[in-house]
């Protein structure tokens, strides 16, 4: 029996994920969850969740460890639906999962009710947990007028690039040279691996900030010069992607997270 | 200290609490329009800029009653949202504590392992309705399109999103207000499957509630973060069937079938201490 599930929206990460563990994982696409898996909860005097998939059936979702990328990516698959029923369906998915992942002995990365707030990842936010934990932070200004020096940003998600679709919001401090991005893996409240090392000051900083955020994998962007100064985090492993090889470490070090449950 | 009312205008609840004499005629209690916010009310780094020209610092912020229910309509409310989470010290409630209503199922386990009683429940995606269950009903898992339906006056045979069945058990609707260490209870005896929904407006009267249930109610208000919520019950032979946590209960219709008006009068001299004493 297996003891992963991979819920992927066919990112590389995923496929990765998949390869390392090979047969120890079920894997299913959001298109065939939502589309073909047939789901049935029962809450009674037993209390279980049964998925009944392309792959077979699965069952005591307690001892499975599920990787998910796919709590906030639903656009794509919910194309089959009509327009005005896409929200609706979205909501009802996703409450599921929240369900799920209750149950499991362990999600990566959790989503919980409470961290589903929008707040939770915004860039003030971020920002003041990382000036918690210890590291430098931009300056930012709640603005809707462009400030010299600045990044202009349309929404509180610190996104360098991104062309303005409406109103300025927020402007944060350009950064003096090229972020750093740092990704990582944290295998428990005491132990994190970084792509590129950090020096182990930064390191058991943004182990800090994981722990704040319980997440355990993502990437983070730095100012990395002299004082490194914090400037995002995101608990994803998206486009532009590592190189394979680290992408594959990375696999590794998620897959020994799990290391208790096989046994 | 300022009292924040964080809501929109056409809020029948807002409006209810603003009407009463106590909070129309406090200076320190402000309505913050959330479809204003970034029209004529700003807000920065420091605090807000509001229509008459006043300003109003983040730490001049006592106390909230927060009423933001809707999609947001300008990014300058995840800011807001912000505020309400983490910063401003006392909040009714914070958006981040409101969200366990964002799934029914979830709940429903939450309050099955604090030791609730629940209706027989089932969930089912992608697969054929079982119409041998007659005596359900169902509904939507979500917070979104939660009308209440019976199974037998529904013809569909499949469902395809998660939906979520449950055995009815009878119209004796029971609701409690939880506010901090009280609760206030009432029973709704309603025709309707949906008693939210019942156009004949049913009366609710005072309703006893037993102690250990009292107690529960208390503590699983307590757990999920919620000063102040409205938890529904279904009565039946003797048991209360936990069906759902409400984190912002829409609690004028109940009040103005109460002696006095105790869940505003709570409301609002909670958050009026908790400024004074800052």
């Amino acid at each position: 029996m297996s003891n992963w599930i991979i819920l992927h929206n066919h990112g590389r990460f995923a496929e990765a994920i998949q390869s390392v563990l090979g047969k120890r994982a079920d894997s299913i696409s959001l298109e065939e969850l939502i589309a073909a898996t047939r789901v049935q909860v029962h809450i009674g005097k037993e209390h279980q969740h049964y998925w009944h998939y392309s792959g077979g059936m699965i069952t005591a979702f307690n001892k499975k460890i599920i990787f998910q990328e796919v709590f906030y990516q639903f656009e794509t698959a919910l194309q089959i639906y009509g327009a005005e029923d896409r929200d609706y369906v979205r909501h009802s998915w996703q409450a599921y999962l929240l369900s799920i992942f209750a149950h499991a002995y362990k999600v990566i990365n959790p989503v919980t009710p409470k961290r589903m707030t929008v707040s939770h990842y915004c860039f003030p936010n971020l920002c003041s947990i990382a000036y918690y934990c210890g590291f430098d932070i931009p300056n930012y200004e709640i603005t809707s007028q462009s400030i010299k020096g600045y990044d202009a940003f349309d929404s509180f998600w610190y996104l360098p690039g991104r062309i303005l679709a409406s109103d300025v919001v927020m402007c944060v401090e350009r950064p003096k040279e090229a972020l750093e991005v740092v990704y990582f893996v944290r295998y428990d409240k005491s132990f994190i691996t970084c792509w590129p090392k950090l020096p182990s000051e930064v390191e058991s900083r943004l182990l800090m900030i994981c722990n704040r955020l319980e997440i355990y994998f993502g990437q983070a962007a730095f100012q990395a010069t002299g004082r490194w100064v914090f400037y995002g985090i995101l608990p994803t492993v998206s486009a532009p992607y590592p190189c394979d090889e680290v992408l594959f470490e990375m696999a590794m070090s998620v897959r020994d997270i799990g290391v208790e449950v096989e046994g | 200290m300022f009292i924040l009312l964080v809501g929109v205008a056409e809020d029948p609840v807002l409006q209810y609490f603003f009407q009463k004499h106590y909070v129309a005629k406090d200076s320190q209690v402000l309505f913050i329009n959330v479809n204003r916010i970034g029209r004529d009310i700003g807000i920065d780094k420091e605090g807000w800029s509001l229509p008459c020209g006043g300003r109003i610092k983040h730490h001049e912020v006592g106390a909230v009653y927060n009423r933001m229910l809707s999609r947001q309509t300008h990014q300058l409310q995840t800011y807001l949202s912000w505020l309400l989470d983490e910063q401003y010290p006392f909040v009714i409630n914070r958006p981040k504590d409101t969200l366990t209503n964002f799934s029914k199922l979830w709940q429903l386990e939450y309050a099955k392992d604090f030791g609730f009683s629940i209706p027989d429940t089932e969930v089912k995606a992608n697969g054929k309705v079982d119409m041998s269950r007659q005596d359900y009903i169902f509904k939507s898992i979500s917070s979104v399109r939660s009308i209440v339906h019976k199974v037998a006056d529904n013809p569909k045979r499949q469902v395809h999103e998660p939906v979520m069945f449950q055995r009815d058990r009878g119209r004796e609707n029971i609701r409690v207000h939880v506010l901090g260490n009280r609760c206030y209870a009432q029973k709704i005896c309603s025709q309707a499957v949906d008693y939210r929904y019942d156009l004949t407006t049913p009366i609710a009267r005072e309703f006893s509630l037993p102690a250990t249930l009292r107690l529960q109610c208390l503590a699983l208000s307590k757990a999920v973060g919620l000063y102040f919520s409205g938890i529904d019950f279904i009565y039946q032979e003797d048991t209360f069937y936990f069906l759902e946590i409400n984190p912002s209960p829409g609690y004028a219709y109940f009040e103005k079938q109460m002696i006095g008006s105790p869940i505003s009068h709570q409301l609002f001299y909670t958050m009026k201490q908790t400024c004074q004493t800052g």
